[in-house]
């Protein structure tokens, strides 16, 4: 059952709330590439349902500017197009971050014949305590809408926030535990109720 | 770089690219159409509709609702009715009603959050230890009954349907429902035909004192909706769940029936199958009242498809299948 409704939640549209960054910006004309995976589960309380989830992504960052890069993550179903700015700061750095994103699924299984698509906003507050580690948290907005072929549409709004680790090593390669905890603050969309994730990002910058 | 944002608009875009199903209008339902069908005012419930092919375009057509079991959909509905799964075969239930000139309409359930595609019906149930029938739906006390209303008036006004014949079938949840409906909905159903599931509405304290015509369908091995009643649940949590036993006596006072019935062995057409047929019939009846059992079949439809393995749902029984369902359809009419 398990393995069954993580495949589905998977292919059910529900994007990964998880960001793997720390606002440390990607240098101009390098691109790093995050292959992440995580665990979840939501929690719809109106419908008293607790759904577990897994996600696999794939993601490629590429700094644009000295302070400024863009994001392409693929997903199954879907895709996510986002943009960070870092806005400097001394012991603690600071970057914002937004990302839109869409999926269509199909009937079958756990999906149904819909368009999902989100705008996550997310402010980023890193401190870096060596060259190899830094502890990055921040808030996280996240509205999504579900719109079925059927007909109707769907809203939500998610509150949250997420804290993470990076550690680099060999050089060009960094890994990227975190933890994100989702409240949905209106609406039903992915759920009514609560959201957990908790993943890991390996990474290598060329 | 510059390729791959090209690629992600590309798939972003391309999704915006949802056609909706449309709303079947006046004049969009002809003979033969296979259609699904938007579901106005209600959120990602749509219906497929099956016309029958000999229908004259002018003449009240009566109507056999199929009720998907829980955690199932309409897309899967049908499937479950066909012999092993092949949605092409004329023994399955759309193609045997069109056939026989019902207009068939498959409906969705509610949709679970996340999982969208897990659907079900809330047929009752949920209080004093009883198994709240089921899942998101009911838990979440979705009103499946007016849904239902809403639905047919929908395809009231796209078809002319005969409402003196209005039937309900379905599976597990989707029989549950089909009881359900008899006892709440507005329109009284001509009869019902319900599989695999009992009456948890009626039997655990919701009001139902309309007679209706039933045939109850149900195997003694059915490890999903016990035949005993129970807390087995193959496909997901239980709770306790009525007996076919307590059903069938609340429909045969409400139907006007004696207590006695006669019991009929269905000639074993397939002795491969490991399982034999018995057909009761209560006496004295205002509403007809019956029940197939079906000794050593489980959680299936009869001469259906089997949907998980035996070791999960048990046996397909193969003596009985859509012909006498829709037999007892055909020979009622709703006063």
């Amino acid at each position: 059952m398990w393995r069954r409704s993580a495949i589905a939640v998977a292919l059910a549209g529900c994007g990964s709330l998880s960001t793997y960054r720390t606002a440390e910006p990607i240098a101009r004309g390098h691109t790093r590439y995050d292959l992440a995976v995580d665990v979840g589960a939501y929690r719809d309380r109106a419908q008293d349902t607790r759904t577990p989830g897994a996600h696999v992504e794939l993601a490629a960052r590429h700094g644009v500017t000295a302070t400024t890069d863009v994001t392409l993550k693929l997903y199954v179903p879907g895709a996510e197009l986002g943009v960070q700015h870092a806005l400097g700061g001394g012991r603690w750095r600071w970057a914002i971050a937004a990302a839109l994103g869409g999926a269509r699924t199909t009937a079958s299984g756990g999906s149904t014949d819909a368009l999902y698509g989100h705008l996550r906003l997310t402010a980023l507050a890193t401190r870096r305590t060596s060259s190899r580690w830094a502890f990055t948290v921040g808030p996280i907005v996240t509205g999504g809408v579900f719109v079925p072929r059927a007909g109707g549409h769907a809203e939500g709004l998610l509150l949250g926030g997420f804290a993470n680790a990076a550690r680099r090593f060999g050089g060009c390669w960094q890994v990227v535990p975190e933890l994100s905890l989702h409240v949905t603050a209106a609406g039903e969309v992915p759920v009514r109720g609560t959201v957990a994730q908790l993943g890991v990002a390996l990474g290598r910058s060329w | 770089m510059r390729t791959g944002a090209w690629v992600a608009f590309a798939i972003v875009a391309a999704s915006g690219c949802l056609d909706g199903d449309e709303r079947c209008r006046p004049g969009a339902l002809t003979a033969g159409a296979d259609r699904a069908c938007a579901m106005p005012g209600w959120l990602d419930r749509g219906y497929d509709v099956h016309v029958p092919d000999g229908w004259d375009g002018t003449s009240s057509l009566p109507v056999v609702m199929l009720f998907h079991g829980g955690g199932g959909n309409r897309a899967g509905a049908d499937r479950t009715t066909c012999p092993v799964g092949a949605v092409d075969s004329p023994a399955c239930l759309a193609a045997r009603a069109t056939a026989r000139g019902f207009v068939v309409v498959v409906p969705d359930g509610t949709g679970g959050r996340p999982l969208r595609g897990v659907r079900t019906w809330n047929a009752g149930g949920g209080q004093d230890g009883w198994d709240c029938t089921s899942g998101a739906a009911c838990r979440s006390g979705v009103d499946d009954v007016a849904y239902v209303g809403d639905l047919l008036t929908e395809l009231g006004a796209a078809l002319p349907i005969d409402a003196r014949r209005l039937y309900a079938t379905g599976i597990s949840n989707g029989g549950a429902i089909s009881h359900r409906l008899a006892c709440e909905l507005p329109t009284p159903l001509a009869a019902i035909a319900p599989v695999a599931g009992a009456n948890q509405f009626a039997d655990t304290g919701g009001a139902c004192a309309r007679a209706t015509p039933v045939l109850q369908i149900h195997g003694t091995e059915d490890p999903c909706w016990e035949y005993a009643g129970g807390t087995q649940a193959c496909l997901g949590e239980g709770g306790r769940k009525t007996s076919v036993a307590a059903t069938l006596e609340g429909w045969r006072i409400r139907n006007g029936c004696a207590p006695t019935y006669v019991d009929t062995p269905v000639p074993d057409v397939d002795t491969t199958d490991g399982v034999t047929v018995t057909h009761r019939v209560w006496d004295g009846c205002a509403a007809a009242t019956e029940l197939y059992r079906q000794d050593g079949a489980g959680h299936t439809w009869p001469s259906g498809w089997p949907y998980f393995g035996e070791d999960r749902i048990g046996r397909v029984g193969r003596d009985i299948g859509n012909d006498q369902l829709l037999d007892f359809f055909a020979s009622h009419v709703a006063p």
